[in-house]
C-alpha cells in the first residue's frame, strides 16, 4: 500500500478541497433542469388467476414506447397494502402504485393523499376516469390523487344455463322468487348460492350487494350520513333487513350445505362444477368462470329486491393508480405520461383483461352479453358505489365480514353485528 | 451416599476475591489468560442494537395511535385501557392458555410414553424415532393446510367417516363453534410430539442401566423405577421440554391462520392472531403494540413460574 507524505498530503488536501467547493458552487448557481426519465417502476398485486391486468398495462405501454422501461414489482394480494406502505414511509416506493378509492384501507386513496404520499394529478386526465358522484373518494380539498382503471359491478353472478336446466325460467326478479327458485334448487340436488362462509372478503362483499334495494339504492347518501353520526348500522331497518336475509336465505336452503364453512375453493368448484348456481362475486369473474366451464352461461345479475323496481347495483371504480409524491420530477412527468395512456389510447387494455368495463367511454347499451342482467341498471344510472370505501376503517368490513359467518353459524344475532360494525366505525 | 472435603488452609487463602484478583501471600501467577469481558462488547452491543433496541422502539409504539401510515400521537395508556375492555382480546386470552397447557400436557406425555417405548429394546427404534421426529421438521405452515385439507367439509376426514356408517359424526369441522379449537390443538400435538420425544431421549440416555437393575432386583416394578429413578433423573429434560412446549403453545399462530383464520367468529383466536389482525389487517399498530407488550409480559411470566416449578431441587437438597 502506498502512502503519501506528509508534506505531499499538506500540498494535496488545500487544492483538493478548493476543487470541490468550487464544484458544489457552481452546482448551486444554477437551477437543475428536470431530467427527462426514460424507467420507472411500477408496483401492483398479483393476479389472482390467469393474465395479471397491471403486467398487460405496462407492456401495452412499453409496446407503444419503446425507449421506456416499466420495472414491474409484484406482491402478494395480502400483503400488498402493508408493503407499499412500508415502502412509503421508508422511503423506497414504486413510482406508480395501485390504491383503493376512499380510506379505510392502507393503501386508501385518502389515506395516502392525507399522509402526503401521492403527487396531485390535476394536470392529467385523471378527472376522466371519475364517475360521477365519486369525486370525493379520489379528491383531497378538490385536489385529484388517484386514476381509476376499470369500472367493476358488484353483482351475482349467476348461471343461467344450469337454472333453465332445473326448470326455472330465469333468474329471480324479486327476493319471494328468490326463495322459490332455492327450492328448485335443492330439489335438483344444487344450490342457488354458493357462499365462502368462512372468508371475510366474500360475505362482507356479498352483504354489500345485498344492501343496494335496501340500504344505498335509497338513500345514496348513507356513508356520508354515518360520518355524521346522523345514522347507525344497529338502528338502521335497511341494515337490519339485509343481514336479516343471511338467517332467511339459510333456513330456506339457498345457500350450499354448511354455508359457513365455505371458501373460494368451494366458490370456484360450485360454480364450475355445476353445484350451485350463483355467487356474489366481482363481475369479471363470469368471463374467467365460463372459460372453464364452456357449457355454463354465467351472466351478471343484481340481487333479487322486494320488488322489480327497486333493484340496484354496485357498480364503481375500484382499482386506482397513483404517484409517488416523492419521485424525482422526471419520473413523475414519465408516469403522467403513462397514466395518460391508460385512460387514453391504452383504456381498453386492462378491462380486457380484468374482464370488467372500461372507465372510460362505456357503452352500456353494447355490452358484452355477460352484463345481460345488469345493462339497464348501469344505463339507467341505478347504481351505487361500493360501500365500504366510503367506511372509516378496515375494521368496520371485517365486523361486517366475520359477523356474517357467526350468524350463519348462529354465534351472534344481526343486532351483535351491526353493534360491532358502529363500534369499529 | 455423600462425602465432605474440607478445605485446605492453603486453598482457603488463595480464595479468589468478589473482583476475581487472588488474595493471600501465596497467590500463583496466571499461567494463561482465557480473555476479557470487553472482547464481547461488538457482539453485544449489535445484539442489543438489533435486538432489543428494536424491540423497545416497536413496544414504544404501543403508546401511540399509529396506524401503520403518517404522524402519529402518544395517547399514553389509551391502549393498555382499550385492552381490558376487549371482549375479543380477553377471548383470545382464554383460547391461546386452553391451546397452550392443553398442548403442553399432551406432548409431553405422549412424547415422553414414546420415548420409553423407543429407549432400549425394540429392534425397530431409529426407524420408529426417525418417523416420529419426521413432522418437527415441516414447515408448520404447510403441515396446516394440509390439515385444513383433511378437516374440510367435503374432506379425506368426513369421507372415512361416511365410509365407515358414521355420518353422524360428520360435521364442518374448522367451522363449527364446539370443535374448531380441537382440530388446532390435533395439529399442534401432531407436530410437537417428534420434538418432546427426542428432548426425553436424550435425557433417557443419561440414565444409568444399573441403577434400574439394582432396583429391579430390590423387587421394584415397572412404575416405582419410573416415578423414583428415572424420572428425577430426567428432571432437566422435563424442564426443558415444558418450558418449549408451553412458550410454542401460548405462541401459536401459523396453525389458527392457515386453518381457521381465527374463526367461526373468533372462537379460535388466540393472541397472536389478534395481534396480526389488528395491526397488519385493521391497521391499529399502536394498538397492536400494545397487545403484544401485554402478550410478551404473559409469556414471560408463564415460562418463569413454569421453570421456577420444573427446577433441578436436587443439588439444594443434597446440601
Amino acid at each position: 500500500m502506498s502512502q503519501h507524505t506528509p508534506r505531499l498530503r499538506r500540498v494535496l488536501t488545500p487544492a483538493v478541497s478548493l476543487l470541490a467547493l468550487g464544484a458544489l458552487a457552481l452546482t448551486g448557481c444554477t437551477a437543475p433542469p428536470v431530467e427527462e426519465a426514460t424507467e420507472f417502476s411500477l408496483y401492483f398485486p398479483v393476479a389472482e388467476s390467469g393474465d395479471n391486468p397491471y403486467k398487460a398495462l405496462a407492456d401495452a405501454y412499453m409496446e407503444a414506447n419503446p425507449d421506456i422501461t416499466i420495472n414491474v414489482e409484484e406482491a402478494g394480494g395480502d400483503t400488498y397494502a402493508q408493503g407499499l406502505a412500508t415502502k412509503l414511509q421508508a422511503g423506497n416506493a414504486p413510482d406508480v402504485f395501485l390504491t383503493g378509492p376512499g380510506r379505510g384501507q392502507l393503501h386508501s386513496v385518502l389515506t395516502l393523499a392525507e399522509a402526503g404520499y401521492l403527487a396531485p394529478l390535476d394536470d392529467t386526465a385523471a378527472d376522466t376516469t371519475i364517475p360521477a358522484g365519486n369525486e370525493a373518494l379520489f379528491e383531497v380539498d378538490g385536489t385529484i390523487y388517484a386514476q381509476g382503471l376499470d369500472f367493476t359491478v358488484a353483482a351475482v353472478v349467476a348461471n343461467l344455463a344450469l337454472m333453465k336446466a332445473d326448470g326455472l325460467d330465469g333468474y329471480p326478479t324479486t327476493y319471494e322468487d328468490l326463495l322459490d327458485a332455492c327450492a328448485v334448487a335443492r330439489d335438483h340436488g344444487h344450490s342457488f348460492f354458493v357462499i365462502a362462509g368462512s372468508m371475510q372478503p366474500n360475505t362482507g362483499f356479498f352483504s354489500m350487494v345485498m344492501a343496494g334495494d335496501l340500504v344505498y339504492g335509497p338513500n345514496p347518501s348513507w356513508n356520508v350520513e354515518r360520518q355524521a353520526d346522523e345514522v347507525t348500522f344497529a338502528d338502521d331497518e335497511g341494515w337490519q333487513e339485509t343481514l336479516s336475509r343471511f338467517e332467511e336465505l339459510n333456513e330456506a336452503g339457498c345457500f350450499q350445505d354448511s354455508p359457513e364453512a365455505g371458501t373460494f375453493d368451494t366458490i370456484t368448484n360450485n360454480l364450475v362444477g355445476e353445484l350451485s348456481y350463483a355467487g356474489a362475486i366481482p363481475s369479471g369473474a363470469a368471463f374467467g368462470l365460463g372459460g372453464a366451464n364452456p357449457n355454463a352461461e354465467f351472466v351478471v345479475n343484481p340481487f333479487p329486491a322486494a320488488t322489480a323496481d327497486d333493484a340496484f347495483v354496485s357498480a364503481s371504480v375500484n382499482y386506482a393508480l397513483a404517484i409517488n409524491a416523492k419521485s424525482s420530477p422526471g419520473v413523475i412527468a414519465l408516469a403522467k405520461d403513462f397514466l395518460n395512456f391508460a385512460s387514453g389510447e391504452g383504456a381498453n387494455v386492462f378491462p380486457s383483461v380484468s374482464g370488467n368495463l372500461p372507465v372510460v367511454g362505456a357503452d352500456f347499451g353494447a355490452l358484452p352479453p355477460q352484463y345481460g342482467g345488469v345493462a339497464q341498471l348501469l344505463t339507467d344510472g341505478k347504481t351505487y358505489a361500493l360501500p365500504n370505501s366510503g367506511w372509516e376503517s378496515p375494521e368496520v368490513y371485517a365486523a361486517l365480514g366475520t359477523g356474517v359467518q357467526g350468524i350463519l353459524t348462529g354465534q351472534a344475532t344481526v343486532d351483535d353485528v351491526l353493534a360491532e360494525m358502529d363500534a369499529s366505525w | 451416599m455423600t462425602h465432605t472435603i474440607t478445605p485446605s488452609a492453603d486453598s482457603r487463602s488463595t480464595r479468589r476475591t468478589g473482583t476475581g484478583r487472588q488474595s493471600g501471600p501465596r497467590a500463583r501467577p496466571k499461567l494463561m489468560t482465557y480473555g476479557s469481558w470487553w472482547w464481547a462488547l461488538p457482539g453485544l452491543l449489535a445484539v442489543f442494537s438489533v435486538h432489543y433496541v428494536a424491540t423497545g422502539i416497536g413496544a414504544g409504539y404501543a403508546f401511540t395511535d399509529f396506524k401503520g401510515i403518517g404522524s402519529f400521537e402518544w395517547i399514553g395508556f389509551d391502549n393498555f385501557v382499550e385492552i381490558l375492555s376487549d371482549k375479543k382480546a380477553f377471548g383470545s386470552i382464554g383460547n391461546t392458555v386452553f391451546l397452550a397447557l392443553a398442548s403442553l400436557v399432551i406432548v409431553n406425555v405422549v412424547g415422553l410414553l414414546f420415548a420409553l417405548a423407543l429407549n432400549r429394546g425394540i429392534r425397530t427404534r431409529y426407524i420408529l424415532r426417525v418417523l416420529l421426529f419426521l413432522p418437527v421438521v415441516l414447515s408448520p405452515l404447510a403441515v396446516s393446510y394440509i390439515f385444513r385439507f383433511i378437516f374440510q367439509v367435503d374432506g379425506p376426514l368426513n369421507s372415512v367417516l361416511a365410509a365407515v356408517g358414521l355420518e353422524a359424526w360428520q360435521r364442518p369441522w374448522l367451522a363449527d363453534p364446539e370443535f374448531a379449537i380441537y382440530t388446532i390443538l390435533a395439529v399442534m400435538v401432531w407436530q410437537n410430539v417428534g420434538f418432546a420425544m427426542i428432548i426425553y431421549l436424550a435425557g433417557l440416555a443419561t440414565v444409568p442401566h444399573e441403577i434400574e437393575e439394582a432396583a429391579a432386583i430390590d423387587g421394584a416394578g415397572v412404575f416405582s423405577r419410573f416415578w423414583h429413578i428415572t424420572l428425577p433423573m430426567i428432571q432437566p429434560s422435563v424442564a426443558i421440554a415444558t418450558t418449549l412446549g408451553l412458550t410454542q403453545g401460548l405462541k401459536v399462530f401459523d396453525q389458527v391462520q392457515a386453518m381457521t383464520r381465527g374463526g367461526p367468529y373468533g372462537a379460535t383466536e388466540t393472541l397472536s392472531t389478534v395481534i396480526y389482525t389488528e395491526t397488519f389487517a385493521n391497521a391499529n399498530f399502536g394498538y397492536g403494540a400494545a397487545l403484544s407488550l401485554v402478550f410478551t409480559v404473559l409469556v414471560l411470566a408463564a415460562a418463569a413460574f413454569q421453570l421456577f416449578i420444573t427446577r433441578d431441587r436436587s443439588r439444594r437438597e443434597a446440601k
